[in-house]
Order: structure tokens, then C-alpha cells, then sequence
């Protein structure tokens, strides 16, 4: 009985090939991003994870105005005294503190020149800061030793696609009309940011902006053995002592990743809202279909019944088609939203974000509860059109014209 | 076997469904009629609409002692248009009798196909009862509906009816797969063999002519062997001699195979081929079943 069902449905589907398709291109748009957002959700997670631990599980980074208002801290130029931030290595447990300050500059090489942004650090921190803590590698040459030579180590962007010609260790650039010689290059760190980024001594970059007074920021980095909550809290009790920067904040990893995950969360949530949305309207899609499907087949279902098909049998033809339309509409939707995921992840690859997408981490138990989920949306949707078919009478279906 | 015949003037009015006052052979209700031929048939009175039905009565009085196979009994069907209340059939009964070849005729709006469809279980009667065997299956759930219109029923419509997007083959065996019955391949093809459909059983219905799709309605008619066979001016849209072939069919189904035949139709030529001939007119069966006659002559 199934069989001839499926056979007929199958049948009636072919007879009207456009409109189905219709139907079916609406379940596949839903399931399509339902499917996106749950392969690039993981790649989400995993790219902020990735980023975290390069952020590195042993820093602490101190910077000027309200954790929900830091731009606003820096953009106001509120500024640290040196001499306060390294009066923290008193704190037991810090082992390193790092100056640094941002700037964005006109980069000159060889003729070429491009706006750049500048990281200004004192070397002796920072150079333990990238090795070990943030896993920064040196792809060639190596860290500046003199704070007052004026070197500069590059990203991998700046070196090898910024400019027309590849940058090598040795090689100069011009800013501000100083020359900076290239003496180091860092492998590539799979964030845009850090890889378009000039890194100098703070000392020259405050020769270059002029501004020697205080700092926007800071990185210290704590002993594995201690607190970083506990260290954390020790260092605003110290710097509520200075009263240069009345507002500034204190963010430690486990605080980071917090954040990055009531953010993951909304952003999933918004995201699944969207795709539940256009899972809903697939479902009026469906529900469109088959009333249609129904006025067009009015007299069929007549003939139907007078030859013999009971009501339940006009029933289950209707809700087994919309069963299929959501069937088929979900698997291709599963296999455009792995496409779509897979093509996404190569467009954010090309922005530096890397690992968005991988078929080992795609969670195929979830695509399968989405196919059960669209051929119910698939049944449901067709419920009502389906009983309005069953519920008529042969002879009023044979007069419908 | 004695029988009388006596012809009187009009009875008072009686309640509907009365058997003292319906017509043994045709079944319909005699409480207003005009004149009535009685006959006396081992000592009992029984009351006929006119010499037509006297002179069946006479040819075989035990037939008419048994149940008729098919019975409407003071059948109502009243559809509300718009607020007013029109009414197809008014107190409609009719007797149809196992084996039978009875043409329903009757002029456009008389009700004519409004009774096969009730008589097939198409349509809910807005009053009366439809009996099958004796049993009243007016009332009976869907289910049992559609079990009776699978295994008692074969329509054949003027309009075909085939279902588009299925082949000539599958809309013969259609019946069966919603019977969820075995289909015997072998026994299907003699019989398409046999009305002349070889070789065009893979076509869609709108590749095939008009004589064509009703022969694929007439095999699919019978494909569950159904008991009666109830044909809606089944060669309205035909030449003359594709129309007269399916009526040859069809005829040879009741006139071989014993099985009853209701055709609506306005082909005289056809009505008078008939065993009984019910002429309708507003919704009613006129008395003289014959009356029809004049119109045709």
C-alpha cells in the first residue's frame, strides 16, 4: 500500500515540476542556513578558542575606560604613566609587564606606500610575550635587542601581499621620513590584525608621534603558579592609587573568554532565531503548495474516492507528499549548507580568519535531527490542507472544475 | 401464480415510506399519485405506478419479493445557495433491481445524476435513506464508504475522469492499489486486449481519443469485479459509433455477466434498450416512466 503511495505521490510530484520545485527551493533555504549556522558555528568556537590561547592563558591586559566602553577609552587618549604600570612588578607573581601603545602610519617600501597600524612595545617584555605566551613564531630574522635602534619586525601580510614586492629581513622602510630596518618577520598568526601590523620599540614610535607621555596599554604576564583573578584584582587596587586613568579595566583570560561566549551565544541565538524563520517559512511554503496542490486536484481527489480511496488514504497521499517535499528539501538543504559553509569559510580565509570550517567537525547527528525536523514541519504544514482534501465529498470534488 | 389487475383513482395521502403505498417494482412512493394500477399476487394487493411496472410485476413476481439490491428511500438532497434553499431531489425513491438495466432519464436540472451519485455513495443525502441489500449505507462511516465504492461500485463518467498524470495502465489498476489488492499483469492485459487499448497502455490520457479514455474508464469500472456498474452519460462526448461500442460493453457486462447497470443518459436510442427506465423531472420520479418518450419520438 506504501509503495503504490509513495509510487502516486512520486507521480503527482513529476506532473507538476515547477511548483514543486518551488516548494521544495523554500524547505531548502531554511535547512540551507539552519545547516550554515551550525557548521560555522562550530568553526566559530573554534576560531575564538584559537584565538584565545594565541591571546594567551597567562596575560593580563590593562587599558584605559569601562570594559563596555573601552574605544571610548582609547579614542579619549587616556594615557598611563609609565612609571605606574611598572611599579605593578612589585605584585608577586607577575613576572613580565609590556608597554604599549597603537598608532597608524603612512608605511613607505620601496616607492610604495600604505597605511599601517603601528605597535609601539618595550622589546624586553613583549619579545617573551609573542614567543611564549601568545605562540608568535619568527618566519625570518629575528627581535629587536635595542629599544633605541631603529628596527621593526613585520606581520606576514605587510611582508609578503601588502606591497608589490616581498619584504625581507634586512630590507627598509620609510616612516615619517625615518628609516626602520626590517628585522624580523613573523609567521603568519591566522589574525588579519596582527599579521598587517608593524611592531617597533616604544621608544621610536614615541620619537615618530611625538607623544612621550604614558602609555595605552599594557600586557603583564603572570607566574602559571599564581591566581590571575587574584593577581588581577591586586593590580587595580594598585593603579585605583594613580589618578591619571580613573577608569580603566583589567581583563583576564577566563574574563575574555566569558565575554567571547555571551557573545558566541547571542550571536548564535540570533543566528538560529534567523534560521528558524526561514524554516517556518518553508513550512508556509509547504502549506501554500498543498492547499494549492489541493484546489488544483479537487476533482482528482473526487475520482479518487469514487474509485475507491477512502478518506484516510487521500490523508496520508497528501501529508506522505508534503513528507517528501520536506525530505528532499532537507537533504539538498543539508548539502547547500555544507557548500555554503564551505564556500563562507574560503571567503573568510581570504580575510585571515582561518579554520571556520572543517567536514571532521560537522555535526552530522544534528543534520539528521534536522531532516526528521523538516519532514514534521513537511507533515505538519500539510495536515490541514491534507483534511480538507479527505474531508470531501467525492461528488462535490467531481463537480469542481 | 395468479395476478389481477385493477386500476384505481387516486388513495389519500400517506406518510412517505409506506409500503402499502410504494410501487413493488420501481419503488416510488404512490401516496401521491394520480391513478394507480393494483395487481393481486397469492391473495396480497400489491400497488403499481402504471402498466409498466404491472407488467415486470407479472413477469417474474418472485424477483419482486426478495430486497432490491439498490433502494432510495424518500431521498432529499437540498443545497443552500446563498441563503435560499434549493432542492434537488424531493423525496426521491426508487427500487433497482439485481441484474437490471435501468436508464435514469430525464431533462438538464431534472436531478438525474445527483441520484446515480447517491445511488454510488458519492454524495450525503440531506434526508432519506439509501439501502444496499436492505442495508442503509447513507449513514455508515467514510471507511465503509469507500470499502463499498471499492468492491460494490464502477462508475464510468462522461467527462472520463482518468487522472492526468497517470498512465492508461496505472488508471486501470488504480482501483486496486487503493483496494491495496494484488494486480494479476496477466489478467489486466487480456482484458485491454480485449476492448482494443494493446499498445497505447503507456500513454497519458490526453494522448488518447475520447473513445480511448472511456474504455480505460470502462477497464477501470471493473477492475475490482464490481457488482454494479453506474455510468453518468457514459458516450455524451462520442461519435456515434465509438458511443454505441461502449454500450455494447457495457451491456454485454449486464447481459453476460449478470451484473446491474444504471446509465443516465438522454439517448433515447439507449433508454430503450433498458429493463426499467426512471424518468425524472424537479427532483422527482414522474409516474409514467415512459413519459419520457414523447419528448424523444
Amino acid at each position: 500500500m506504501l509503495k503504490n503511495f509513495i509510487f502516486l505521490i512520486l507521480k503527482s510530484i513529476r506532473h507538476r515540476p515547477i511548483r514543486s520545485w518551488l516548494t521544495v527551493l523554500g524547505v531548502i533555504i531554511g535547512v540551507m542556513v539552519v545547516v550554515t549556522i551550525m557548521s560555522l558555528g562550530t568553526g566559530i568556537q573554534n576560531v575564538i578558542s584559537k584565538q584565545l590561547n594565541q591571546f594567551g592563558n597567562d596575560l593580563i591586559i590593562i587599558f584605559p575606560g569601562k570594559l563596555t566602553e573601552s574605544m571610548a577609552g582609547f579614542i579619549g587618549g587616556m594615557r598611563f604613566r609609565d612609571a605606574d604600570l611598572l611599579n605593578l612588578k612589585k605584585i608577586p607573581g607577575i613576572t613580565t609587564i609590556a608597554l604599549a601603545d597603537i598608532a597608524t602610519f603612512t608605511v613607505e617600501f620601496q616607492g610604495e606606500k600604505k597605511s599601517n597600524t603601528t605597535h609601539g612595545m618595550t622589546w624586553a617584555g613583549t619579545k617573551e610575550i609573542f614567543e611564549q605566551s601568545q605562540g608568535f613564531k619568527l618566519a625570518a630574522g629575528d627581535f629587536p635587542r635595542d629599544d633605541n635602534v631603529p628596527e621593526a619586525v613585520v606581520g606576514d601580510y605587510v611582508a609578503n601581499e601588502m606591497f608589490k614586492k616581498k619584504m625581507g629581513v634586512g630590507d627598509e622602510v620609510i616612516i615619517k621620513s625615518k628609516r626602520f630596518k626590517i628585522i624580523g618577520i613573523l609567521g603568519k598568526t591566522g589574525n588579519k590584525e596582527d599579521d598587517s601590523s608593524v611592531f617597533m620599540s616604544l621608544n621610536n614610535q614615541r620619537m615618530l608621534t611625538g607623544n612621550y607621555a604614558g602609555v595605552m596599554m599594557a600586557m603583564v604576564r603572570v607566574d602559571p603558579r599564581y591566581d590571575k583573578e587574584i593577581i588581577a584584582e591586586e593590580i587595580k587596587f594598585e593603579l585605583s592609587k594613580q589618578s591619571v586613568v580613573e577608569d580603566f579595566t583589567v581583563i583576564t583570560p577566563a574574563k575574555i573568554a566569558r565575554l567571547a561566549g555571551d557573545l558566541l551565544s547571542v550571536v548564535e541565538l540570533f543566528l538560529i532565531t534567523l534560521a528558524l524563520v526561514s524554516l517556518a517559512v518553508g513550512a508556509v511554503g509547504i502549506m501554500n503548495t498543498m492547499y494549492t496542490a489541493i484546489l488544483e486536484r479537487t476533482k482528482h481527489i473526487g475520482i479518487m474516492k469514487a474509485i475507491g480511496a477512502s478518506s484516510l488514504s487521500i490523508l496520508l497521499l497528501f501529508l506522505i507528499e508534503a513528507g517528501v517535499i520536506g525530505i528532499i528539501g532537507g537533504l539538498m538543504g543539508i548539502a547547500f549548507g555544507i557548500l555554503l559553509s564551505f564556500l563562507l569559510s574560503l571567503g573568510f580565509a581570504s580575510l585571515g580568519v582561518q579554520g571556520m570550517f572543517s567536514f571532521a567537525s560537522l555535526d552530522y547527528l544534528g543534520f539528521a535531527t534536522v531532516l526528521i525536523v523538516t519532514f514534521i514541519t513537511g507533515i505538519v504544514s500539510g495536515i490541514l490542507p491534507a483534511r480538507q482534501a479527505a474531508k470531501m465529498e467525492p461528488a462535490e470534488a467531481l463537480r469542481y472544475e | 401464480m395468479k395476478v389481477s389487475t385493477e386500476k384505481k383513482n387516486k388513495q389519500p395521502a400517506q406518510e412517505p415510506g409506506n409500503n402499502e403505498m410504494l410501487d413493488v417494482v420501481c419503488g416510488m412512493d404512490l401516496s401521491e399519485d394520480d391513478s394507480i394500477v393494483e395487481e393481486s399476487y397469492n391473495g396480497k394487493i400489491f400497488k403499481f405506478c402504471g402498466e409498466h411496472c404491472s407488467e415486470r410485476f407479472k413477469d417474474n413476481p418472485e424477483k419482486y419479493q426478495k430486497t432490491p439490491i439498490l433502494r432510495l428511500e424518500d431521498l432529499w438532497k437540498t443545497f443552500d445557495m446563498g441563503g435560499a434553499k434549493m432542492h434537488i431531489l424531493q423525496g426521491m425513491s426508487i427500487n433497482i433491481w439485481d441484474g437490471d438495466f435501468v436508464a435514469i432519464v430525464g431533462a438538464s436540472g431534472s436531478g438525474k445524476s445527483t441520484t446515480l451519485n447517491m445511488l454510488g455513495l458519492l454524495d450525503k443525502p440531506t434526508s432519506g435513506k439509501v439501502l444496499l441489500g436492505g442495508r442503509e449505507v447513507s449513514s455508515v462511516v467514510d471507511e465503509e464508504k469507500a470499502r463499498l465504492r471499492s468492491e460494490t461500485f464502477g462508475f464510468v463518467f462522461q467527462q472520463y475522469n482518468l487522472i492526468p498524470w497517470l498512465t492508461a495502465y496505472e488508471n486501470i489498476v488504480l482501483p486496486r492499489m487503493f483496494a491495496a489488492k494484488t494486480i494479476d499483469d496477466k489478467e489486466v492485459a487480456a482484458r485491454i486486449e480485449q476492448v482494443g487499448l494493446a499498445g497505447r497502455v503507456l500513454h497519458r490520457p490526453f494522448e488518447l481519443s475520447g473513445g480511448e479514455q472511456q474504455r480505460v474508464a470502462l477497464l477501470r469500472a471493473l477492475m475490482n469485479n464490481p457488482r454494479i456498474i453506474l455510468a453518468d452519460e457514459p458516450t455524451g462526448n462520442l461519435d456515434s459509433i465509438t458511443g454505441q461500442n461502449i454500450l455494447t460493453m457495457l451491456i454485454d457486462f449486464n447481459k453476460k455477466q449478470k451484473k446491474t447497470l444504471v446509465i443516465v443518459t438522454h439517448d433515447s436510442a439507449i433508454a430503450k434498450q433498458a429493463d426499467l427506465i426512471i424518468t425524472m423531472k424537479d427532483g422527482k420520479v414522474v409516474c409514467d416512466h415512459y413519459n419520457h418518450m414523447k419528448y424523444y419520438a
